[in-house]
């Protein structure tokens, strides 16, 4: 607010300013200066007059006190030596002495003595006439023997009480007081001593000498007080060892104390046997200062003094005094105020002039100047010069600040508009959140973000409108104790909008506090970036990643079951090839037959579980036919009935019409075994199990849901499904059913399920698999329909009276294929006559296989079989060995796996030695891995290993379709 | 039998061996004088000057020493450390009131006379008020008569010894502590208070309470060798009359009590001889019967000291009046001054 607006206060100007803070610092001084004088500093060392007062006046009281005990002490001194004169003197003595002693003869009669010894007594008393009252002689009986006055001679002694004690042995002295005719007396005794000769004494006290004084008249001094005891209403007062009153000024009756609260307070104080100076209040509320002295007039008694002077009247003086100094700084004041008003407006009249110049620059008016005039102080008429120069400046400076401010703001619009374009240019939302939560500012990119057109989004609440229902509470909750301050600024993150037509997106987060220039936060700027579909992109790429890194696990385990199950067959064809041929050398009959049919089994059994490894890694025998799907479902089925628990019923559903499917039969027939056998399992006592085969076209959606991690491209397919409504599997089971060696079953080996997946990933196929925990299971599997595979009945039946032969495998497709195979027989009946037949004996095989426990069992076999051997050890020697014997060997048994020359490379050689030469190729692999690295290879055979007599009869049958015996 | 005789020498090695306490000087069949130590206060006048006398007095050591007994003068500091000895090494000693009724209360005791009739002064600087004490720093000596009196003046204006802080400190050490402004005010009998009103024109008597010193005797000792005992007393009164009969045995009796001050406080200052005989004459000599205490009706010697300080809390609640009044009935002084030829109380023999 502007000076001009101001309406002026009654202390606005410097003249009244002036006046006021000198009058409250000279009041204020003055009144300190006063307090200090009359009350004193003691924290600053200084007394003041109050004290100095006070002290003076108990100083005065207790002069008069101590000049008054002093006196008395006098006086009673005085009458004591009077008396100890009387007492002590020799005649007086003498005569109390004789005249007490009746027994003695005297020639002085007892009347001239009782004369003698009061006229001591009147002389003393007459010596001193204020100072006695009388003067008395008393024998311990208490009679007076003389007296000062003679009317006494012979009377009881009237205060007995103090004879008692001024008889006291040893107490040579005494006094006392008592009282007598109305008033207070003092008596004062001398022991009368006798003493011997010599003037020892002997401790015999024949009478006291006992003086009475009234003390008001004797004790004339208690009124020579001059300035204290003598002003009105102050009190001096001298009390006995009783309280009496004794003496007083002014002058009390002796029985006034009781009736007076000051001379109570006064005798009460006196009788205590100290001395002090106080301040007391009395009853009636009147303060005294009093002086309080001790008289002692014996070891066990004295008299009090008391002086008193009233605490008002005392000050009076000086509360006088007081006041008249506070007038007379008060009058000075004002004369002072006077002159400081005076000064203060030669001062601010040019000030004044100077403000109202001022205040018309300050309305605009640039070209007011002030004018120094004559006589004001030379600061002020500076100060003028100063103000007009300054004046021009601004009006100059305000012009070019005009011209300035003009620019700047044409550039400030433009800047405006360039940063409101460079928002609008970022292809991200921008988004200024105010501390209610409302949106301050959001750019373009913002705006279409969120589906509004430009503007629309200004004042909408965030949080209310744009983030979902479910999290609206706990992220306005977040963000309003990060505008409290409470919360920490995540400075990057996440989260979901309500966008109005893309529903809801996944927005990422970049946030910087705004504040104010005093740290106090204000928004919240946010850069977002519509992540959804890259994070969607990102989702899908880590699925392919572990689907990727599950197939190479899973090709590995392939590789690692592939490589035992060929050394396995290896070691099987040892085994099982010794035990066939001790088995033929023994008689039929030997008990050892049974034994080596047993060890025979055992091999078998071993050498299905390594076609089951291979058939899970892939490389298992692939025998490639046509085979009828339903018959082989139906006779594996039949079979598997006995397999079923009690109470368990077995469906089986077989769609008519399916074309022929070209697949291993044996394998198909292990998918089915394994599927089957693990359903009747599942399905328990009283289950049901359905085995059904079907006929159907898959899409991609369909075949995506494919437990094999290749998807085949969508067609038709040939399916069979097993279906059980025994336990079913939870989800984890369900991920890991065909994992190798994974199982619930406590004997299981773990190694169906893996096989079923290896046998249908070989054939390109799918497999469902539709199961829930107490809900059965449901496993389809589906092979793909090869567009030549041969779709009728009728072509099922030639194809089975042929047998099959002319398609029988792979391997023999694949060298017929090479268009230089040898001609098969095409009839049907030839094939059979060529596998019974047997290599003519005579004929020399070479065998060839690194493995020396393969090479002996096979040449053993030969032999047996009739046949003539050569052996080699690896691909070098069979060669060298070829070369020597080329026309002389008919048939060689080539193992393909072998160190330095494998079987390929070594058959290629020899036939590049003898084109004709006929090859067995034998392998622990499968015969499809075979078949497809033969390819090329004219007259060759395979044998899978491990393989017996018959097989080996059969090969070298196929081999030599001719033979000469 | 055997056993029974040794039991019995066994008992009376003991017994011949375990001292006898020395309050019960007596005269040991052996003939080793037994010692009656006399408690003095040579800091303190008039009880320095009478403490002075006896022990030069020829008389009494000849008529102890005729009895088989040795007179042995102790010094102190301060009453109060006669108290708890009073009954077991010290015989007879000089005391003032509090220390008087502590003895009466804690052992057995005769009061022989009054040694000091006078007032116990409590002297302030820059005070002017008794009232104006509160929060000031006072010396005072626990469990003297000047302890006493400041109990007097503190109550009579209504405060507390909480209400002031007590310092603690020797009478000799008073008046230089006042002059150095350790303190604001301090409590003490004569002579700190003369020194202090003398050297420092700034220092004032705020109050002044009555007093006494009592000469005491152990009342075993009375009951022992009553003869002793009024051997003790007669040296009291001899004493008080020596220096009664010249100033020159009371210009004597200073130097003597001087050279006691001298020897147990070297440092502190020497007050003037005159200033000494002033004390003298005016606390002991001129006060009339002194030393016989009075019997006066309806008063009963230290009744009011004793009611005051039990109030106070100064003396133990089960405490009675009885032993302090007992203490006094003894009539020894009298018996001395019915026979003063018998104990030659005006015959005077005073060894330099």
């Amino acid at each position: 607010m502007s000076a001009a607006g101001q309406r002026p206060t009654r202390l606005s100007g410097i003249r009244e300013r002036v006046i006021a803070y000198f009058s409250v610092l000279s009041v204020l001084g003055c009144g300190a200066l006063i307090l200090v004088l009359v009350y004193g500093a003691p924290w600053l060392g200084i007394v003041g007059i109050h004290g100095l007062k006070e002290a003076e006046i108990v100083h005065a009281l207790e002069n008069a006190a101590d000049h008054k005990k002093q006196s008395i002490l006098t006086w009673l001194a005085s009458r004591r030596t009077e008396l100890a004169v009387v007492a002590n003197s020799y005649d007086f003595v003498g005569a109390t002495a004789a005249l007490l002693d009746q027994e003695a003869a005297s020639a002085i009669p007892p009347q001239d003595r009782v004369r003698f010894l009061c006229q001591h007594l009147s002389t003393l008393k007459r010596t001193s006439p204020d100072c006695y009252d009388s003067l008395a002689l008393i024998a311990p009986d208490g009679k007076i023997i003389a007296a000062s006055e003679s009317d006494q001679i012979g009377s009881r002694y009237r205060y007995g009480e103090f004879l008692k004690v001024a008889f006291t042995v040893g107490a040579a002295e005494q006094i006392g007081t008592a009282w007598g005719n109305g008033h207070p007396v003092i008596l004062i005794s001398r022991q009368i001593v006798i003493r011997d000769r010599v003037g020892r004494e002997t401790g015999e006290v024949p009478a006291v000498l006992v003086s009475v004084t009234r003390p008001q008249q004797s004790l004339e001094a208690l009124a020579l007080l001059p300035g204290v005891a003598d002003a009105e209403g102050n009190q001096m007062i001298l009390v006995g060892a009783q309280g009496e009153l004794l003496a007083s000024v002014p002058e009390h009756k002796p029985d006034l104390p009781a009736q007076d609260p000051l001379l109570a307070r006064l005798s009460r104080q006196a009788m205590t046997m100290t001395e002090s100076s106080r301040l007391e209040t009395l009853d009636d509320g009147r303060q005294i200062l009093a002086a309080y002295r001790y008289v002692p007039l014996g070891v066990a008694q004295g008299w009090g003094i008391a002086v008193a002077i009233d605490h008002q009247k005392a000050f009076a003086p000086l509360v006088s005094t007081t006041a008249r100094a506070a007038m007379f700084g008060l009058v000075m004041i004002a004369i002072a105020l006077i002159l400081a008003g005076w000064g203060g407006g030669r001062v601010a009249g040019p000030i004044r002039e100077l403000r109202n110049t001022v205040l018309a620059l300050e309305r605009g008016d640039l070209s007011a100047r002030t004018e120094a005039k004559s006589g004001v102080p030379q600061e002020i008429a500076d100060l003028a010069t100063a103000f007009n120069s300054m004046a021009r400046r601004i009006e100059d400076s305000h012009q070019d600040l005009e011209r300035e401010v003009a620019d700047r703001t044409r550039e400030l619009r433009q800047e405006k508009e360039n940063a409101r374009r460079y928002l609008d240019l970022a292809g991200a939302m921008l988004l200024l959140l105010g501390s209610d939560g409302c949106i301050r500012m959001i750019n373009r990119a913002g705006t279409q973000l969120l589906g509004m057109v430009q503007g629309e989004p200004l004042g909408l609440n965030w949080f209310d409108n744009f983030i979902p229902r479910e999290q609206r509470k706990k992220i306005r909750e977040i963000f309003d104790a990060l505008m409290r301050g409470e919360q920490q600024l995540l400075e990057f993150y996440e989260n979901r909008i309500l966008t109005r037509d893309k529903g809801e997106r996944l927005i990422s987060w970049h946030n910087i506090l705004m504040r104010d220039e005093e740290g106090n936060i204000q928004g919240v700027l946010c850069s977002g970036e519509d992540v959804t579909d890259r994070r969607q992109a990102e989702l899908e790429r880590g699925e392919l990643e572990r689907q990727l890194l599950h197939t190479q696990k899973l090709e590995s385990l392939g590789v690692l079951a592939g490589g035992i199950a060929h050394d396995f067959n290896n070691l099987l064809m040892a085994i099982g090839g010794n035990v066939e041929l001790v088995r033929h050398v023994l008689e039929p009959d030997s008990p050892a037959i049974k034994y080596l049919e047993n060890a025979h089994q055992a091999t078998k059994r071993a050498g299905d579980l390594t076609r089951q490894m291979l058939a899970y890694s892939g490389k298992g025998g692939y025998s490639v036919k046509l085979v009828d799907l339903n018959r082989l479902v139906g006779e594996n089925v039949d079979l598997m009935k006995a397999s079923l628990r009690k109470g368990a019923t077995f469906a089986v559903q077989l769609q008519p019409g399916l074309p022929l499917l070209e697949a291993d039969p044996g394998q198909m027939q292990q998918v089915i075994v394994n599927l089957v056998t693990n359903a009747i399992e599942a399905a328990g006592e009283g289950g049901a199990i359905t085995v059904a085969t079907g006929l159907a076209d898959y899409g991609v959606a369909q075949l995506a849901h494919s437990r094999l991690e290749q998807k085949p491209q969508p067609g038709r397919f040939l399916s069979v499904e097993v279906a059980d409504d025994g336990c079913g599997m939870d989800q984890a089971t369900r991920e890991r059913m065909f994992d190798p060696f994974f199982s619930t079953k406590f004997t299981g080996r773990g190694l169906g399920l893996s096989a079923v997946q290896g046998i249908v990933r070989g054939h390109g196929g799918a497999i469902f698999v539709h199961s829930e925990p107490g809900g059965g299971t449901r496993v389809q599997v589906l092979f793909p329909l090869a567009a030549a595979a041969v779709t009728s009945m009728s072509e099922v039946a030639q194809a089975e009276q042929g047998r099959g032969v002319a398609r029988g495998s792979v391997l023999e497709r694949a060298v017929a294929r090479q268009g230089d195979v040898r001609e098969l027989p095409s009839g049907g009946a030839a094939a059979p006559a060529v596998v019974e037949e047997h290599e003519p004996e005579g004929t020399m095989v070479l065998i060839v296989d690194d493995e020396e426990m393969v090479r002996l069992v096979c040449r053993a076999m030969l032999r047996g079989l009739g046949y003539r051997t050569m052996v080699a050890s690896d691909g070098p020697e069979a060669v060298a060995l070829f070369r020597e014997h080329a026309e002389e060997i008919g048939v060689v048994i080539m193992d393909l796996s072998m160190p330095q020359m494998d079987g390929m490379t070594a058959a290629e050689h020899l036939r590049s030695i003898r084109p004709d030469v006929r090859i067995v190729l034998s392998s622990g692999f499968s015969a499809a891995e075979e078949a497809r690295r033969l390819s090329g290879h004219q007259g060759a055979q395979f044998i899978q290993k491990p393989y017996d007599l018959v097989s080996l009869k059969q090969v070298l049958g196929q081999v030599d379709p001719d033979p000469s015996p | 039998m055997l056993l029974t005789v040794r039991c019995h020498i066994l008992i009376l090695l003991v017994l011949v061996l375990v001292p006898w306490d020395q309050a019960n000087a007596a005269p040991s069949p052996s003939g080793q004088p037994a010692v009656i130590e006399v408690g003095v206060q040579p800091l303190g006048y008039p009880a320095a000057m009478i403490g002075a006398a006896l022990e030069h007095d020829a008389i009494l050591k000849r008529e102890l020493e005729a009895a088989g007994y040795l007179l042995k003068f102790v010094p102190f500091r301060k009453g109060s450390e006669m108290v708890p000895l009073m009954g077991n090494s010290l015989s007879a000693a000089i005391v003032g009131d509090m220390s008087t009724i502590g003895m009466a209360l804690r052992t057995g005791i005769c009061v022989v006379g009054v040694a000091k009739k006078t007032f116990t002064s409590l002297v302030g600087r820059n005070i002017a008020l008794l009232a104006q004490l509160k929060r000031k720093r006072v010396a005072y000596a626990e469990g003297s008569s000047a302890h006493h009196t400041l109990l007097q003046a503190l109550a009579s204006v209504g405060l507390l010894e909480r209400d002031v802080t007590l310092v603690p400190m020797d009478i000799d050490a008073m008046p230089a502590a006042l002059e150095s402004g350790k303190v604001d005010a301090f409590s003490a009998g004569e002579p700190a208070p003369t020194l202090a009103l003398t050297k420092n024109t700034e220092a004032r008597v705020l109050f002044r309470g009555a007093s006494s010193d009592f000469f005491v005797i152990s009342a075993q000792l009375v009951r022992n060798d009553p003869q002793a005992a009024l051997a003790l007393a007669a040296g009291l009164v001899r004493a008080l009359n020596w220096m009664r009969k010249s100033n020159t045995n009371l210009q004597q009796a200073a130097l003597w009590a001087e050279t006691d001050r001298t020897a147990l406080s070297p440092r502190h200052r020497k007050l003037a001889q005159g200033h000494v005989i002033e004390i003298t004459r005016r606390e002991i000599l001129d006060v009339p019967a002194a030393p016989v205490i009075v019997r006066l009706p309806g008063h009963l010697p230290l009744k009011d000291e004793f009611d005051f300080l039990k109030r106070q809390g100064k003396l133990p609640q089960d405490a009675t009046y009885q032993r302090v009044e007992h203490a006094f009935a003894y009539d020894g002084l009298q018996q001395v001054l019915k026979s003063p030829q018998r104990y030659r109380v005006g015959e005077f023999e005073y060894r330099p």
